[in-house]
């Protein structure tokens, strides 16, 4: 093969690399938005903040929008305002407190949240209809030894279904999070230089997004669910939760743990946004109902 | 020259339900063809190594005086009919072999049986050149390409000379990274393409979570792939087909190889028996004395790692005109890793593969093969934490049928059908904590048939015309597709090449490009139709200088109704099988240059691709503020604008040879994350929880990549036992670090990013015994 047979490639070949312009995307401020409605419990803070560029620090209070005009709406059956509650920024920039807050938030119904600003252009507006109260029903055994036989059961007295199907995650919110309580797997991935971060993560530890379809039906309506080891990340007193969740939170905790990696379909270096129900801007406004209960893991002999 | 000749003579249609068949056919396909007159005459036969008594595929026979030429077929098989009596000049040639010449004669109405036995050239001479021209013209198909076992035994190699990383070096064929012998053909991701071992579809090519392919170099005799726009003879892919053909065994001497390397190791026997050949190829990794080192000074080293493949083939020549083969295949990876306290993975997976074949000549002009394949794939991972296992399982079990009849009445036409029907088992199980968590049984049948005339009204024009059709059970689906091919020779030296297909695919592939260890394959169902696409191929194929090709084809093929297990489902628990789909829509073009030189002591090749492919799935890559259910196209990660590749083998002498293989091609796509923010924490969770934004999904590049690999290789012989070979390696030479990927660390505030490098430089060392 002579050099002369090659040139020609090779300078079609050097051209098209030489051609070879990067893409790069822009940054775009969005303005994001927080809030969760817990059902029979008072309309709690609104969040509003700016997106940051991933080269500068993020610091909410930084980003923090101060001139939003804010109200959560009840909406009766037809979709027209029932209720309207406004509320008014704190003491905290960039958080939002309802101005009457003794309203509960009623199960089963819907609200609209809006917003919009003084000196920005965008108008945002998000719906949620808060899913039935649960209720934990079933005794739970005071003391279980950890990956004994014998496992922790949460039983869910009957609920009605709001949305397509029922979404729970049930958390264990340890009573004594100490380094020296931490079961075995959850001590051997504790890094020292991150102790105490680590430790006050894994003391609110959570199963992952639970489809209706994971617990077992009994004969009187209620649902069972057997409570994995893994959840459990303290030894002694923990508070067991169960929470259901309305669509937007499923929607934005499944996008969130597939962003982050979670998914092992997505190739590495392929990073998604998140599933935002909301209109105008981004973010969550989300509605759960909850309950709660008390168990002690005692170390195994 | 050694020529070996075998007269046979019979009587054409000496069988009435041979007649029968014929007859049968004739009017299957409508098509008139002049009746044979009784002087006719014709000749066939089996083209075969005469070293080792193997069949040759693409092998090319003429006759001088009267410029009729034909190939062999897959069963190495050929046959010229209605041809008038009278002396003739036959020549055969085959890429690599000394050309075969011999002066037939002809009776009136005879039926001449002459099988060709080709004698290995040692070094490809310029005297070769002329005939090897005409061969190279035959297997110059369009979209198809010959990947041959010296080729995979030539070029330089990590860990092992590999079947997929010869192929990945072809225009068109692109490899997701270093670490994946996944084929990425023509803008389709791995599942589009069919793998077939001895027409056995095989569900996961690849050891060790796919660095290497599962395919021995020891047993491969040929492999053919369709890159695209392939004909109605063929099916089941959206994309393309790679067709394995496994070696028959030696039929003339035993004969054995034992090869080590640093990582894995080959052992193969083969030999002849009374009536046909054998052949036993086993490999096995031999990382363990590695591990153990490790294990002293490292931890979280395996437990266990290993992979092995086994083949075996016997061929029985039962007959003149009846053959059979068997083979076997059986191969496993598996590794188990202790992590941290209380925690354990592990995995296994693998194929079986049984299959039995048989080939018929019915008349001098109907040829069929028949055969019974059993195809069995699982991958289980495992996973314990914390007394909490996961455990999963996806097995496909694959029982078929397939027939296909070839029928040449005369010069110019050449009439093919086939069959494929069978029983595809699919099943898909998770478990979590001892419960299931998705359990997912899928039992088809599957039928497939086609027809396909080959015609050639004049030397200079011929046209592949074809039908096929597809049934799914699950989901009652019945696909038609219509398969055309052109072919205008403008000289001996000059062709141009066009082909349409439309193409059906009712499985899907669910892998991360990463690691192909955790594939799961599923299939098509009620509410889950099957993905589509048509191809479009233009093609010019030349031969500028003896001894040279240079081949350009321009393509683009669309890709609709691709379904995907949709990355969003999170838990899937009790989600109607439908739901847990994606279901999109994708293209690709490009167009491929290809310039070898194969004759002399420099052979080699210069592949140039330029190729786009896009996908787009509702609800991904949507604007930020827009609809979730909006979608935009992107690139996926394997896609590369710019791909090229030269690869070269310099002879110095019979013994040294140098082989080197340089590639270059556009950056990967990846996605660069632009905004940020947080969620100040569901209330089921403590801490913030990062969230960043996309503009556009997979809109920024890395850098390019480009890597040279070489070779040095020493024949010999062992203490007169056998030949033997040294071969010393470095792959990457000038260490450029290629990135794979980039790994964002969303803990840091703000975002670090940080290089994951692809292969370093590594040097290697081989040494394999033929005796």
């Amino acid at each position: 093969m002579t050099s002369r047979n090659l040139s020609p490639l090779l300078i079609t070949f050097l051209f098209f690399a030489a051609c070879e312009p990067p893409v790069e995307d822009d940054f775009n401020e969005y303005v994001f938005v927080e809030s969760y409605l817990i059902a029979d419990r008072p309309l709690d803070e609104v969040r509003i903040n700016t997106t940051t560029s991933t080269n500068e620090v993020f610091n909410f209070f930084d980003a923090a929008i101060t001139d939003a005009n804010v109200q959560v709406v009840l909406l009766d059956e037809n979709g027209e305002d029932e209720a309207v509650f406004e509320y008014v920024p704190s003491e905290r920039e960039g958080i939002y407190l309802p101005v009457l807050p003794l309203h509960l938030v009623i199960p089963k119904r819907t609200y609209r949240l809006d917003v919009d600003f003084n000196n920005r252009q965008e108008v945002i507006t998000a719906v949620t209809t808060v899913p039935d109260q649960i209720e934990i029903s079933r005794e739970i055994p005071d003391t279980l030894i950890y990956q004994a036989y014998e496992r922790l059961e949460i039983n869910l007295s009957p609920h009605q279904k709001v949305h397509d199907q029922n979404v729970y995650v049930l958390s264990a919110i340890a009573l004594q999070p100490y380094i020296d309580n931490l079961t075995p797997f959850y001590r051997s991935i504790i890094n020292d230089d991150e102790q105490d971060d680590q430790i006050s993560d894994f003391s609110v530890n959570s199963t992952g997004l639970i489809n209706e379809g994971n617990f077992i039906e009994n004969e009187d309506g209620t649902i069972t669910f057997r409570f994995p080891w893994l959840g459990v990340a303290f030894f002694e007193g923990n508070l067991i939760v169960a929470n259901l969740i309305d669509s937007n939170l499923h929607d934005i905790a499944r996008s969130q743990q597939a962003q982050l990696g979670g998914d092992v379909t997505f190739t590495p270096g392929e990073i998604h946004n998140l599933i935002y129900n909301m209109d105008g801007g981004i973010g969550i406004f989300g509605s759960m109902s909850t309950d709660t209960v008390q168990t002690y893991f005692q170390r195994p002999d | 020259m050694h020529i070996r000749k075998m007269h046979s003579k019979q009587s054409r249609f000496t069988n009435p339900l041979m007649r029968k068949s014929s007859l049968f056919f004739i009017i299957l396909f409508g098509f008139q063809f002049s009746v044979f007159a009784q002087e006719k005459a014709s000749i066939n036969g089996y083209v075969t190594n005469h070293h080792t008594g193997e069949t040759l595929m693409m092998a090319h026979i003429s006759l001088l005086e009267i410029e009729r030429g034909t190939s062999s077929n897959r069963s190495g098989y050929y046959t010229l009919t209605n041809l008038e009596p009278g002396t003739y000049t036959l020549q055969a040639s085959f890429i690599g072999f000394h050309s075969y010449q011999a002066e037939i004669t002809l009776d009136p109405g005879e039926n001449l049986r002459l099988n060709i036995d080709l004698v290995p050239a040692d070094i490809q001479m310029d005297a070769l050149v002329v005939e090897a021209d005409e061969n190279r013209e035959e297997l110059r198909n369009i979209g198809m390409a010959q990947i041959t076992p010296q080729f995979i035994q030539d070029i330089p190699a990590v860990i092992e000379p590999d079947l997929f990383r010869s192929v990945q070096l072809l225009p068109g064929v692109k490899a997701a990274s270093d670490f994946s012998s996944g084929l990425y053909v023509r803008g389709g991701s791995p599942d589009q393409t069919l793998i077939l071992l001895d027409e056995t579809p095989i569900y996961n090519p690849s050891h060790f979570f796919g660095f290497f392919s599962i395919f021995n170099p020891d047993i491969v005799k040929d492999a053919r792939l369709y890159k695209g726009g392939y004909p109605a003879q063929y099916g089941g892919r959206i994309g393309s087909i790679l067709s394995i053909y496994s070696k028959d065994g030696n039929r003339m001497e035993n004969q054995g190889s034992v090869s080590v390397g640093l990582l894995a190791s080959r052992l193969s026997f083969e030999g002849p028996f009374t009536d046909g050949s054998w052949s036993v190829a086993m490999r096995r990794s031999t990382l363990e004395p590695v591990l153990s080192v490790l294990r002293e000074s490292v931890s979280n080293v395996p437990d266990q790692f290993f992979f092995y493949d086994i083949n075996a083939k016997l061929n029985i020549d039962s007959s003149e005109n009846n053959r059979y083969s068997f083979s076997v295949y059986s191969g496993y990876d598996r590794v188990s890793l202790p992590f941290q306290e209380d925690a354990q993975i592990g995995l296994r997976y693998g194929n079986r593969k049984l299959s039995g074949r048989w080939q018929r000549i019915f008349t001098d002009n109907l040829f069929g093969s028949f055969s019974l394949t059993g195809s069995y794939y699982f991958n289980e991972p495992n996973l314990e934490i914390a007394g909490t296992p996961f455990q999963r399982i996806n097995e496909i079990y694959d029982f078929s049928l397939k027939g296909d009849i070839e029928y040449q009445p005369n010069e110019e036409n050449t009439l093919s059908t086939g069959f494929w029907v069978g029983s595809l088992s699919l099943r898909l199980l998770d478990r979590l904590d001892n419960t299931y968590t998705l359990n997912s049984s899928i039992l088809s049948q599957y039928f497939s048939s086609y027809i396909q005339h080959d015609w050639q009204p004049h030397r200079k024009l011929a046209f592949n015309i074809g039908l096929r059709m597809n049934t799914f059970s699950e989901g009652d689906y019945l696909r038609i597709e219509p398969r055309a091919s052109a072919e205008f020779r403008l000289s001996q030296r000059f062709r141009i090449q066009a082909a349409y297909g439309r193409y059906n695919q009712f499985l899907t592939l669910i892998t991360n490009e990463a690691f192909s260890g955790f594939d799961v394959w599923l299939t098509t169902d009620e509410g889950v139709p099957p993905a589509y696409g048509d191809q479009f191929v233009m093609g010019l194929k030349t031969l500028p200088f003896s001894g040279y090709g240079f081949d350009v084809e321009v393509y683009y093929r669309t890709m609709r109704n691709l379904f995907e297990l949709d990355p969003f489902a999170g838990n899937t628990t009790g989600l109607d099988y439908q739901d847990l789909f994606r279901f999109g829509e994708g293209y690709a073009y490009g167009a491929e240059f290809f310039f070898e030189k194969q004759m002399g002591n420099l052979t080699g090749f210069i592949g140039y691709t330029f190729g786009i492919t896009e996908r787009k799935f509702p609800g991904f890559n949507q604007p930020v503020l827009d609809s979730p259910a909006q979608g935009r196209f992107y690139p996926p990660k394997y896609d590369r604008t710019h791909d090229a590749n030269l690869v070269f083998n310099y002879r110095f002498t019979s013994r040294w040879s140098l082989g080197a293989v340089f590639n270059y091609a556009t950056g990967q796509a990846y996605t660069e994350p632009q905004g940020r923010t947080q969620l100040s924490g569901p209330p089921w969770d403590r801490g913030f929880l990062d969230v960043f934004i996309i503009e556009k999904l997979n809109s920024s590049r890395l850098p390019s990549y480009h890597r040279l690999d070489m070779s040095l290789s020493r024949k010999g012989s062992f203490f007169g036992i056998g030949d033997a070979e040294w071969q010393l390696q470095v792959i990457n030479v000038y260490s450029r670090r290629n990135i794979w990927f980039y790994n964002y660390d969303f803990d840091q505030n703000p975002v670090k990013r940080q290089d994951i490098t692809l292969l370093p430089v590594i040097p290697s060392i081989a040494y394999t015994l033929n005796f």
